[in-house]
Formats: C-alpha cells, sequence, structure tokens
C-alpha cells in the first residue's frame, strides 16, 4: 500500500470538497454566527435548565444515552464551534440529496436551516445544548446514505439510532426528507423504482429503531414516564383519532400562532406581516409542486399518490405529536422541511443552465420564483429576529433572577447568626409563584411583549415540576447561586423543611419580600413564598 | 543561519553549534526568569514561548522547499509525513490555544459577576446604616486573611465545568491584602461594576476606627452586625479577630 498515495488522493479530495463547497460553507457560517452569537457569548439557560445545572438526571431514563459527548466541559463558544461544523454537514447533506443546482437556492436553504427558531429555543435547554445539531446531522445523514448507496440503509439505520439517542424527536427530519425523495421518485420514475426506494427508507426507519432500542437493551436503560417516553409508539386505539387530529393542529399551530388543541400553545410570536408572507409562501408553493406534477409525464395514479403524501406530510412531521404522549417545541425542526421544498422544486423543474454565464436560471416560473426568494428573505429576517429575541428574553430572565437571588441572599446574610455553613431554605408552592409570573407582558427595553414562548420572564428558579422532587426549588437555588453568584451554601433537607413548616414561626411568617419573609428557624435560614394567610 | 553566513561547512562543528544554540534556546525565551531571578515568572512575561512553535514550520518553509523551472516551489519529498504530521498537530494545538483562552475569558466574566454580585450586597449594607449618604466616606477593614467565598476553589462544578488552573485563582475580586487596599478596592468596584460614586476614608480615619470599642465589638461580614457608623464612616468589618 502507497501510503504517500493515499494521503495525497486524501488531501486532493479535502480541497476539492472544499473548494465546491466553499460559498455554502461560508454562508452557513455567516448566517450561523449572526443569528445564535448572542446565545454563545453568555451562560443563559431557561427554567429547566436549573435543573440540570449540576444534575443529570433523567437524561439515559429519557431514552438520550448517546448524549454526553461534551456535557458541561467546554464553554459554549467551543459548543458553538461544534454546532457550526455540525451544521454545515447537515447542510452540504441536504443540497447533495437534492443535487441542488443552483447557488443562490442553496444558500437559501442553508439559511433557513440554521436560522430556524426552534434551533435557537432548543439551545436554551443547556443541559443538553451540544446535542441538538448533532442529532440533526446524523438524521440527515442516515437518509443521505439510504438514498445513495443501494444497501446504504444499514449504515444509515445506525446513524439514525444514534440520532435517536442524542434526541428522539429528529426522527421526524429523516422521515420528513425520506417522503420528500419518494415525491420526486413518484415524479420521475415509475411505480416500481418508488416502491423499492420506500422499501429501502422502511428498511432504515426498522433498523434504526432496533440498533436504538438495542442500545438501550445493552445498557440496562430503564425508560423514564417523562413526556410519555416509556410508552412512545404505545397507542392505544380509541386515543389514534385524537392523536391524529392533535399532530396536524399542532403543525398548523406552530406556523399560525393558534391553539388549536390543549395542552398545546403557541410556540412562537407571529406577527400578522410573517402570517401573511407565511400564507403567500404556502400558496406559491403549492403553485409550484402543482406545476411540476402537472407538466411530469406520470401516470394518473402517481398523481393521485403524490397528492395523498403531501398530505400526510404535517402528520410525518410531527409524527412525535402523535407517537409521544406530549409534544415540545424543541421536538419541531422537522418543520424547517416545508420552507425547504419549493427550491427543491424550483431548483430541479423550473431551472435551465444559462451554458455562457455558467449560472442557473430560467424563463419558467419567472415571477414566482422571483417571489418566494423574497418571501424566505421575509421568513429568514424574521427567524433572526425571533431567536435573538428569545436570547434577548433569556437574558433579561438571567439578569432578572440573578438580581432577585442578589437581593434574595443579601436578606439570609443579615439574619442573626447566618453563617456561610448555615442550610438555606426556600419554602414555595411552586404552582402558585409560577401563576403569579407566568408570560407576564411587562414593559421591558426592549419591548418583551412577545409571546415568544419563553415562560417564566420575570424570574427564574421557582416552577417545581410535577416530575421532580418537592422542595425542589431549595435544591436548584443553591445550584444558582454556586453558579450566578459565587456562593457555596449547604440546603435544608425535605425532612428539615417538612419539620419547619410544621412550626408556630414558621406559620407566622410573612410572604416575601415582606419584612418577615426571612427567618432564621431551627437553625435554618427559610425564605418563605407562600401566603399563610399573615399580613407580614 | 549562522552556519551559512561563518561558511561553516564541518559537520561535527555544525552540529555542536545547532546543539548549543538549542540548548540556549529556552534560556533566551525566558531571558528575564534569568536576569531578575527574585522576581517571580509570570504568565505574562513568556509569550516567547510561542516562537518554540514557530521554528519548525520556518525550517520546514526554508529548508524542505526547492525552486522549480519557472520558479514555482515544491516540497522535498524526503519531508512528506513530517510535514503533515506537523500540520495536524499545529491544528490541535491552535485548538487548544482558542479553548483554553475563552476559557480563562470565560473565568473571568464568571469573576466578574460573583465580584459584581458581592459588591451589591456589600452596598445594600453601607445604605442600610443609619445615617449613611453618598457623601459618606466608606471603610473596609481587612486584614487579607479572612477570605469571603474561600471555598470557591479550581474544579468546582461550575457550568461550565472548569478544570485545571487556567490562569485565574476563582475568589471574589476586591478582598485587599489590608483595610487600605480593601477599601480603595470596594470604591473601585462599586464605582466601575455599580456605576455608584463613593468616598472613601483615609488611613488614618481607618486607624482611629480600629482603635474604638465600637469596632471592637463589632462582627465578621456578613454577620448582621459587621456594617456600622462609626466616626461618621461606613464601616464593614472583613477582619477576623479570632484568627488574629
Amino acid at each position: 500500500m502507497d501510503l504517500k498515495k493515499l494521503a495525497l488522493n486524501f488531501e486532493n479530495k479535502v480541497r476539492d470538497f472544499f473548494n465546491a463547497h466553499k460559498t455554502i460553507i461560508f454562508w452557513t457560517v455567516v448566517f450561523t454566527v449572526f443569528t445564535h452569537i448572542y446565545f454563545f457569548m453568555g451562560r443563559y439557560g431557561n427554567e429547566d435548565s436549573r435543573f440540570y445545572i449540576n444534575e443529570t438526571v433523567s437524561i439515559f431514563s429519557s431514552g438520550r444515552y448517546f448524549y454526553g459527548h461534551t456535557k458541561f466541559d467546554f464553554v459554549p463558544i467551543i459548543i458553538f464551534l461544534l454546532h457550526i461544523v455540525e451544521l454545515i454537514f447537515s447542510v452540504l447533506a441536504v443540497l447533495s440529496m437534492f443535487r441542488i443546482k443552483s447557488k443562490l437556492y442553496s444558500i437559501i436553504i442553508a439559511a433557513i436551516m440554521v436560522t430556524f427558531p426552534v434551533l435557537g429555543y432548543s439551545f436554551s435547554y443547556i443541559q443538553m445544548y451540544d446535542t441538538y445539531t448533532l442529532a440533526l446531522l446524523f438524521s440527515v445523514l442516515a437518509v443521505y446514505c439510504a438514498d445513495r448507496w443501494k444497501y446504504g440503509f444499514f449504515g444509515g439505520g445506525v446513524l439514525l439510532a444514534c440520532g435517536l439517542a442524542l434526541y428522539q424527536a429528529y426522527i421526524e427530519v429523516s422521515m420528513g426528507f425520506c417522503m420528500v425523495i419518494l415525491i420526486i421518485e413518484f415524479i420521475e420514475n415509475d411505480m416500481r423504482d418508488v416502491f423499492i426506494k420506500a422499501l429501502r427508507f422502511a428498511a432504515l426507519i426498522i433498523i434504526g429503531f432496533i440498533v436504538y432500542r438495542a442500545g438501550i437493551w445493552i445498557l440496562g436503560i430503564e425508560l423514564s414516564n417523562y413526556a410519555g417516553i416509556d410508552s412512545m409508539g404505545v397507542i392505544p386505539i380509541s386515543e389514534i383519532p385524537a392523536r391524529v387530529i392533535k399532530a396536524y393542529s399542532d403543525f398548523y399551530g406552530f406556523f399560525t400562532a393558534i391553539d388549536f388543541s390543549v395542552p398545546s400553545m403557541s410556540f412562537f410570536y407571529i406577527p400578522i406581516p410573517v402570517f401573511v408572507v407565511y400564507v403567500i409562501f404556502a400558496l406559491f408553493s403549492l403553485r409550484i409542486i402543482l406545476k411540476a406534477i402537472k407538466e411530469s409525464k406520470v401516470k394518473l395514479i402517481n398523481k393521485a399518490v403524490i397528492v395523498i403524501v403531501f398530505l400526510l406530510m404535517p402528520f410525518i412531521l410531527n409524527f412525535m405529536g402523535f407517537a409521544a404522549l406530549s409534544i415540545h417545541c424543541c421536538m419541531m425542526y422537522s418543520f424547517v422541511i416545508p420552507f425547504i421544498i419549493p427550491f427543491i422544486f424550483m431548483d430541479r423543474y423550473f431551472m435551465d443552465k444559462d451554458v455562457n454565464k455558467k449560472t442557473y436560471s430560467g424563463n419558467k416560473c419567472f415571477w414566482v420564483k422571483r417571489v418566494m426568494v423574497v418571501l424566505s428573505a421575509i421568513i429568514i429576517g424574521y427567524n433572526f429576529w425571533t431567536t435573538n429575541l428569545l436570547y434577548f428574553k433569556l437574558d433579561v430572565l438571567k439578569t432578572n433572577t440573578v438580581s432577585f437571588f442578589t437581593r434574595m441572599y443579601s436578606r439570609f446574610e443579615q439574619l442573626e447568626g447566618f453563617t456561610d455553613k448555615t442550610p438555606i431554605a426556600f419554602i414555595v408552592d411552586g404552582k402558585e409563584f409560577l401563576d403569579k409570573s407566568v408570560n407576564q407582558s411587562y414593559a421591558v427595553f426592549p419591548n418583551t411583549k412577545t409571546l415568544l414562548m419563553i415562560r417564566y420572564n420575570v424570574i427564574s428558579g421557582f416552577a417545581e415540576g410535577t416530575h421532580k422532587p418537592p422542595y425542589y426549588a431549595t435544591f436548584k437555588n443553591s445550584d444558582f447561586l454556586k453558579n450566578l453568584l459565587g456562593i457555596i451554601i449547604p440546603r435544608a433537607s425535605t425532612e428539615q423543611i417538612e419539620e419547619i413548616k410544621k412550626t408556630d414561626e414558621y406559620k407566622s411568617m410573612g410572604v416575601y419580600p415582606d419584612y418577615d419573609s426571612v427567618k432564621m428557624i431551627n437553625g435554618i435560614a427559610v425564605a418563605n413564598f407562600i401566603d399563610n394567610g399573615n399580613d407580614g | 543561519m549562522v552556519l551559512s553566513m561563518f561558511r561553516i561547512k564541518n559537520k561535527l562543528y555544525s552540529v555542536i553549534i545547532a546543539a548549543a544554540a538549542a540548548a540556549l534556546l529556552p534560556m533566551a525565551l525566558n531571558f528575564i526568569d534569568f536576569i531578575g531571578f527574585k522576581t517571580s515568572s509570570n504568565a505574562l512575561n513568556i509569550y516567547a514561548v510561542v516562537i518554540i512553535f514557530t521554528v519548525p514550520f520556518v525550517i520546514i518553509d526554508r529548508y524542505t522547499y526547492r525552486i522549480m523551472g519557472g520558479g514555482t516551489k515544491t516540497h522535498k519529498s524526503n519531508f512528506f509525513f513530517s510535514r503533515r504530521i506537523l500540520t495536524i498537530l499545529s491544528a490541535i494545538l491552535i485548538g487548544y490555544n482558542f479553548w483554553t483562552t475563552n476559557m480563562v475569558y470565560f473565568k473571568a466574566d464568571v469573576i466578574k459577576t460573583f465580584t459584581m454580585n458581592f459588591e451589591n450586597r456589600l452596598f445594600s449594607r453601607f445604605e442600610q446604616i443609619e445615617g449613611f449618604t453618598l457623601d459618606t466616606p466608606i471603610a473596609v477593614i481587612s486584614d487579607g486573611r479572612y477570605v469571603y467565598g474561600k471555598d470557591i476553589g479550581e474544579n468546582y462544578d461550575l457550568f461550565p465545568k472548569i478544570k485545571g488552573n487556567v490562569g485565574f485563582r476563582f475568589n471574589i475580586m476586591g478582598l485587599g491584602i489590608n483595610s487600605q487596599v480593601a477599601t480603595i478596592d470596594a470604591k473601585i468596584l462599586i464605582e466601575n461594576l455599580l456605576g455608584i460614586s463613593v468616598n472613601t476614608a483615609t488611613e488614618e480615619q481607618i486607624e482611629e476606627i480600629m482603635k474604638t470599642d465600637e469596632y471592637k465589638s463589632m462582627g465578621v461580614y456578613p454577620a448582621f452586625d459587621s456594617a456600622k457608623m462609626i466616626n461618621g464612616v461606613a464601616v464593614i468589618n472583613m477582619c477576623d479577630k479570632e484568627i488574629n
């Protein structure tokens, strides 16, 4: 074996790869950096992240056993570098999968993928913020392998399993891209070819699940009931119609900010002009797809199947809304695919090569193509705005919370007999406190009234999740004091808090910030946030 | 270069001179440590060490190329793998430099946040002293031995985790080695981090305060009786008399 020759070949391939994709790499980096740099320059997190600052509870039991490749060992900017690399390869895999020729459309697809606000929202879960783009990369590569090579579904299945073991919901991305490829096959090939490809994709999904479940079995993981993870895919027949309706309604709710289903919620604030842009974009996308189908020479049956597949698309893209008990905004990255589809179709069916200029253009759908480019620019702008509004809210949340705990700890410090060895206790009824603070529309500059779904936007640290132990506020707030204020202090145990709540001293306490809401009881510094009916 | 400058062609001499130069290089790069023997060495003094990382590339560029016809440069084939391995290693080193530099910046950010919150609480205590106004001089009594937040050490489970002794030690800033320094530190930090202008007590005033019975009966911060108005000066005591 001539090592030198191998090394030279490898170098040439890397050089050719870079030269062929340098424009896309450049623009992917630019859009990613501009959109997400805010978050990765600070230490922001949402309410849930407080649980996990020092704890890695339920990561394994949630079936995400491949998680933990970086944990918290790296500063955020290093995680950001990893995200950039993973996003570059995800974008390139999508562009290669659909053989996109137009540079402009490639840049638009890259920009839509990296600015899609679900990504920014996902990052705010800092306990897992290093996983999402890697899960995306695995999901896209899985489809790429299954599509590109005859037996690629074997390797693709392993990649899909890796993606599932990072964040299960990214399987929707794989399924969505499989559907898009199948639609193209329906338009371009006969039924037999389509059937074979569909079988390959089915094998990809099945192998992915088998390998993923094998991992769970080998590692002896007992799945938790969090978000219905342990019962995922096990659906009582009577629930099927309601879950199908929910999968569809959440899909449309995402783009309209309308709560179609309870207990779903508006994921992002959609201003009316953006809503109008979405509607026009959808209509023009429909026009492009219908024209492509109309101009194809396939049989009527193919055309009918294409329409059915399109109707199934929202269900496939929100498959978790059907298969899992509860869904979450982080599970909805697959909703980026509807924004990509029209550009795949325009590039494939309405472009001619201008030999002299070596560019792709053409007169087919002349105005439609241009309108779509303008609309996509607006959508990318909205994605950028909404993601940075989210980051701004995280910043406000952090600042408010740090300021609050500075005042709070100052009260502890002034208690007679308090030292840095005194245990602390926060006595909180999570729900009562939460009801006061969720989605409060108070005027912050810039105004954060918009219903961008970061809740608890006054301060964080007091929501006690239903799946967490009692008095978790004490637990996580002592972590918060350590991480944000540099104060290492013991915390009272659940038993100690129960004892405190029985004392007359506690019962006579006011509610924070009353002067008598912070007291030393049984050698523990207690802050009370429950209204015991005292005037204070 | 030295060898060619003096036209030394004897191989043995060349080897000896090259070995001597290599042996002298560390001393040359850390010359300050040599001439300032009694001064403590500091990371600020040792940027010159970066030269060690550039030397291989200078040599590769200078001696492993040959000029081909037409003036184009090409590599000599006998260093094929060395060049590639060095390039890969340098990429890893650059990555490490990026990581460690950002870790230092991260620690500086953490220290600033901790300090700002500490100064907030400290100033809140000054504000609560009866008779305090923004014209009241402040004094922080310290002997540098009592370190508030001393348990915040290296390697503790902060998010993100801090690994190893990178750059800074992990303490709140402004806890000076004596009362004068601690008082000036408090003034500077309150002004710069909180945006509040304050006056400070003079050295003589602080000495007078420390002689009073009122001061001697004070607790140590954060005790409730660690902040008092003495002789018209707002005083916070960080001097643990038990240690003394």
